[in-house]
């Protein structure tokens, strides 16, 4: 008959022991040293406060009017005539190493120098951020973030066995407009981490085109969490299948409402929550936002 | 047997002649002796003699009466008869007049290649520059009044001779500068000490176009400048000159960067007198240039961040000073005659800016760009025995040696130090039994010893450059109307005991008198120049950029061909010789300064490094028209012009002649992917069309007025790098972007530029003078991102006291 529903809960790890942390200035409103070369977003870097070569590293990272009218992130992929080396617009809460050569280019975490870390002890379940982007020949952007205790590095040179989860999004078309991505996490390891570094690059590493450009705005992290006592919304259920979202919550769904998207960060549909809404999308993995003004709960929902 | 035989016959022939001896002394009007005067048999004009230096000669002639004349420098040529007695002495003394009612063409007396020559005997191309065109124009510093030699340029202190050269911030200069015949060019980079010449004792400037003499020293690739002292003459003299003046203002206000014109005050002076046997001259100068280019001013945005820490200099400190002290002191032997010997010392402290390039060429023309900009703390002295001993066979022996210290203290960690010991023996005689065949020959060598961390890229900070040459040069004059001289020089270098070298260079030249006052001459000379301490060894990190040293730079030769014609002119009052000559340079494994990512491993990673680029020649022609003006006996015109064609071409535009180590991937670099116009193959910085120009004009032997016009045509090609340097400063917002295209776009077009002057003689003591350089106040620049100086306007105040006996 009809087909199987299966109502799809998303894995709930025994988040009691880890607290829900954000990405620090994720929505790029608070600048520092503004109108000097080593302008940046507060808590992130690039390649003007990098260890190496800053002073005749090109200026990749620029403010830029944001998605909801303040400031976003802009990078931009530019090549140093003079030697014919191309830098890649790169931001990171870690810290960059350049080289000449961009293949020994790399950024880090440097646990000993809080300036050039991000201590972080959470395990969330999603990067989720808007972008705008404008890729040169084929190349395309990405934001990497990697959970890692001890020392940790993008690429790893040999850090791999520190890093606890890694989420990783690739910009690849043109998006003229802002668009929501998001990406969960894989974990390969339960501990807590004890730091995050996160990567957002403008170009495709060591082979990124000149002129490839990125907006980013408004990334933080999404969590999964049974700490039903201070969020309404969390205790909201949604029953996914083909055809059809429910909504369940015990103390009502009054003034909840529910967007959803796509895994490359497309608004699908959005409206009030209700115990039966008609939902004719596809199968696939879904990422359905309930809010009640106050509140917002993000769930990971796959519908067959 | 036979030739032996005849030989003996020959011998015996000559020696049953009969003769006597003539001797005398000749001088001037005030009794002063003329050293160096000719006096010539005109039954046979291969039998002659010079004076020595108390102006005596002796001379062996036919018996009977016989008809002999006597020519000196700026002197009437006096004509006379003796009847010599046989295997007896007569004595005729001449005394020469001064030079006003003259009609026949002289130039002054020339000595190229230590050679006392007449003019229709030279067979190269040769300019020559009068000591009082030096005081005219108040020459401070003596490249100065050689920029307007025809055919040499002088580039931000560099020259360049027909073209011979690019520009390479003065290191390993193609052109000899040889003072008193022995070299003064820096010990390990090669570079000429402008500000060190003596310029108010020059007795007279001669530059020697192409590879012309193997008396020169091999490394004369494209010419030689010859610079000569003066000694004293009979009449003690004390020579005082004071000059007080200011720049002008760019003409363009917004180039201003200062509240005052900036001053140059200075005074030299000169002393010279005989003691008994003793030639005494004693000079110097004192110099204050508060200069025309500014302090660099840092972009406040980069200053934030990266502030200047090496060119953070304020107006005081661009300041240039300078004092210099010199002497020469000869002793005339009166045990043995002819023999002379002394010794001459000159010894200078300065500081001046040394400014590379501007601060951008919008309102910064006149300001330095920071990091471009180094102060510099010079000491430097050097002290020349010397021995001579003329024969009265006519043969004469030199030996000449020197000793020059320099020590340059400059900011950023760029000092160097070195020591450098030249020796010389020199041997000249003319061999009557071998039809006055004239020799001259020697050997010398000198000695670099540097230190400097800036040379370390040889691994030491000690570096040592070795060269040892031996020379010879023979000169013949056959049937009165052909000169022909054939040299050769052998080289030997050892740099560091690890590099050594030998090579041999030739030269060859011809005159002939093909009417009256019609010479032909035709002239190949040979030219090997191996690369200087700085060249090889240079390693340093200024700012953001490197210089990288090159171990494996390999010497540059050359080879000049050239034929020229000088032709006297007489039309009405003028007077003048006219020359023209084409020549044909080649040259091999130039030298250049080219920018490249040399070595990733170091700081800065990109930068310049010396490297042999391949084979160039360059064609041209040469135009000079000298002479005066007679009007009467008191108003004259002397006029010197000059127009200088070059083409300089690359013959190997293609030939990749050096990979980076770019990271990403290895760069080539040939003529083309470096040139900014490789269009023709025209080599860089040159300029193709060269106009020099001086007319002086005197009335009444009080007033004189005088101008000098000099033309420098577009600069055809440069270095592709210069506009990479701004596109990469516009990308790089921590650079101060580096702006010259805008400016040559608009500016190469060729540059006119007139300096003139105003002289009053009140007596023979006081004269005063009005010297306007660059009168027009035209804005050029003859190298990249260096302007030339606006006009600068001087008042000269001359004392000379001559202390009649």
């Amino acid at each position: 008959m009809e087909k199987i529903i299966i109502a799809f809960y998303l894995i709930t790890f025994a988040l009691g022991g880890f607290a829900q942390q954000q990405i620090e200035n994720g929505d790029f409103e608070a600048w520092e040293n503004q109108g000097t070369a080593e302008e940046e977003p507060v808590d992130w870097s690039s390649l003007k406060t990098a260890d190496a070569l800053a002073s005749t590293a090109p200026s990749v990272l620029s403010p830029d009017t944001g998605r909801n009218g303040g400031t976003c992130a802009r990078l931009e992929v530019k090549e140093v005539p003079l030697v014919g080396i191309k830098a890649n617009g790169l931001l990171t809460n870690g810290r960059v190493h350049a080289d000449f050569n961009p293949e020994n280019g790399y950024v880090f975490t440097d646990p000993n120098d809080p300036q050039w870390h991000t201590a972080f002890t959470s395990r969330p379940d999603s990067i989720i951020g808007w972008y705008k982007y404008e890729p040169q020949n084929g190349d395309k952007g990405k934001i990497e973030v990697v959970l890692h205790v001890s020392q940790g590095s993008l690429p790893f040179n040999g850090t791999e066995n520190n890093m606890i989860g890694r989420a990783k999004f690739e910009f690849t078309t043109q998006q003229t407009s802002w668009t929501r991505f998001s990406k969960e996490f894989n974990y390969y390891d339960p501990q807590a981490p004890e730091y995050i570094l996160t990567t957002i690059a403008s170009g495709d590493s060591t082979i990124s085109e000149t002129g490839s450009t990125l907006w980013i705005d408004d990334i933080s992290l999404v969590y999964n969490t049974s700490n039903i006592d201070e969020n309404n919304t969390e205790l909201t259920s949604i029953n996914a299948s083909s055809g059809e979202l429910r909504f369940f919550n015990s103390n009502g769904l009054s003034d909840q409402n529910y967007t959803v998207t796509n895994i490359a960060g497309q608004l699908i549909q959005q409206g009030e929550c209700k115990e039966n809404v008609l939902f004719t999308q596809p199968s696939g993995l879904y990422l359905i936002t309930i809010t009640d003004g106050l509140n917002q709960f993000t769930k990971k929902v796959y519908v067959h | 047997m036979l030739r032996i035989l005849s030989l003996f016959f020959l011998i015996s022939f000559f020696s049953v002649g009969q003769e006597g001896t003539l001797i005398g002394k000749v001088s001037d009007e005030s009794g002063a002796p003329l050293i160096g005067a000719s006096v010539i048999y005109k039954g046979d004009i291969t039998i002659g003699a010079t004076t020595d230096l108390e102006g005596n000669y002796k001379l062996k002639l036919p018996v009977g009466k016989v008809r002999l004349i006597c020519r000196f420098t700026d002197k009437i040529t006096d004509t006379f008869n003796v009847v010599i007695p046989n295997n007896g002495f007569i004595e005729h003394d001449i005394v020469l007049k001064s030079y006003e009612e003259v009609r026949e063409l002289e130039e002054v007396q020339i000595r190229v290649g230590k050679f006392d020559k007449k003019p229709e005997d030279i067979t190269v191309s040769l300019e020559v520059i009068k000591p009082k065109l030096i005081e005219d124009k108040n020459t401070r510093s003596v490249e100065t009044i050689l920029d307007q030699t025809p055919g040499l340029n002088i580039m931000d202190g560099e020259p360049q001779i027909r073209g011979g050269s690019g520009f390479t911030f003065g290191v390993g200069s193609k052109v000899a500068v040889i003072v008193d015949d022995m070299p003064l060019l820096s010990g390990d980079a090669g570079r000429p000490e402008w500000s060190f010449i003596p310029v108010e004792n020059i007795k007279q400037i001669e530059v020697v176009k192409g590879a012309g003499s193997v008396l020169a020293g091999s490394s004369a690739l494209s010419g030689a400048i010859h610079i000569r002292t003066k000694y004293p003459s009979t009449t003690p003299k004390t020579k005082i000159n004071v000059y007080s003046g200011l720049y002008s203002f760019p003409r363009d206000t917004s180039q201003i960067w200062q509240d005052r014109p900036s001053m140059i005050n200075g005074m030299n002076f000169l002393h010279s007198r005989k003691i008994k046997n003793w030639d005494i001259v004693i000079g110097g100068n004192l110099n204050y240039d508060e200069g025309y280019i500014g302090p660099p001013r840092q972009d406040a945005f980069i200053e934030q961040s990266y502030p200047d820490t090496v060119s953070n200099f304020s107006n005081e400190q661009m300041r240039s000073r300078r004092a210099r002290l010199n002497f020469n002191i000869r002793h005339r032997s009166k045990k043995y005659r002819g023999l002379s010997y002394g010794v001459n010392g000159n010894g200078m402290i300065s500081q001046s800016p040394m400014i590379f390039a501007w601060l951008n060429d919008t309102s910064g023309l006149f300001q330095g760009y920071p990091g471009a900009v180094f102060l510099h703390e010079q000491t430097i002295a050097n002290i020349d025995p010397f021995i001579h001993f003329d024969q009265e066979t006519g043969a004469s022996h030199k030996l000449r040696g020197r000793l020059l210290y320099t020590d340059n203290n400059i900011t950023a960690n760029q000092s160097n130090n070195s020591v450098l010991y030249y020796g010389d023996y020199q041997f000249k005689r003319s061999y009557k039994n071998l039809a006055d065949l004239e020799f001259v020959g020697g050997i010398s060598s000198s000695f670099t010893d540097s230190y400097a961390e800036l040379y370390a890229g040889s691994g030491t900070p000690d570096n040592t450059l070795l060269n040892v040459s031996g020379y010879g040069q023979i000169e013949k004059k056959m049937w009165e109307i052909v000169n022909v001289s054939l040299g050769g020089r052998m080289e030997y270098y050892a740099l560091n005991d690890t590099v050594t070298a030998i090579k041999p260079i030739f030269r060859a030249g011809g005159n002939i008198k093909l009417h009256q006052e019609t010479y032909l001459r035709m002239s190949y000379g040979q030219g090997y120049r191996f690369p200087t301490i700085t060249e090889r060894f240079i390693q340093t990190g200024i700012g953001n950029f490197g210089v990288f040293p090159n171990p494996d730079l390999q010497p540059e030769t050359s080879s000049n061909s050239e034929v020229g014609i000088k032709q006297g002119v007489k039309v009405g009052p003028v007077y003048g010789y006219l020359d023209i000559a084409g020549f044909w340079q080649e040259y091999e494994n130039t030298i250049e300064y080219l920018f490249g990512f040399w070595d990733p491993n170091s700081p800065t990673g990109a930068g310049f490094k010396f490297l042999n680029t391949g084979r160039s020649r360059v064609l041209g022609i040469d135009l000079s028209f000298s002479g005066k003006v007679r009007f009467n006996k008191k108003n004259e015109m002397t006029f010197i012009t000059g127009y200088n064609y070059i083409l300089p071409k690359t013959l190997n535009p293609d030939l990749i002649y050096a990979y980076d180590s770019n990271p990403v991937e290895a760069q080539g670099y040939s003529f083309n992917n470096t040139s900014l116009n490789p269009d023709g193959n025209i080599l860089k910085y040159r300029f193709l069309h060269n106009v020099k120009a001086d007319l002086a004009y005197t009335f009444d032997d009080k007033f004189s007025i005088g101008a000098t016009v000099k033309y420098f045509s577009k600069m055809e090609n440069l270095d592709l790098v210069i506009e990479k340097f701004e596109e990469t400063t516009e990308i790089i917002n921590t650079i101060q972007n580096i702006q010259y295209m805008d400016y040559f776009e608009e500016n190469n077009n060729g540059t006119w530029i007139i300096d003139a002057r105003v002289n009053y003689t009140l007596n023979k003591k006081h004269k005063f003078a009005l010297i306007a350089a660059n009168l027009l106040n035209n804005m050029y620049s003859l190298r990249p991102l260096k302007m030339e100086a606006p006009r600068s306007v001087m008042f000269q105040y001359s004392l000379t006291i001559e202390h009649k006996k």
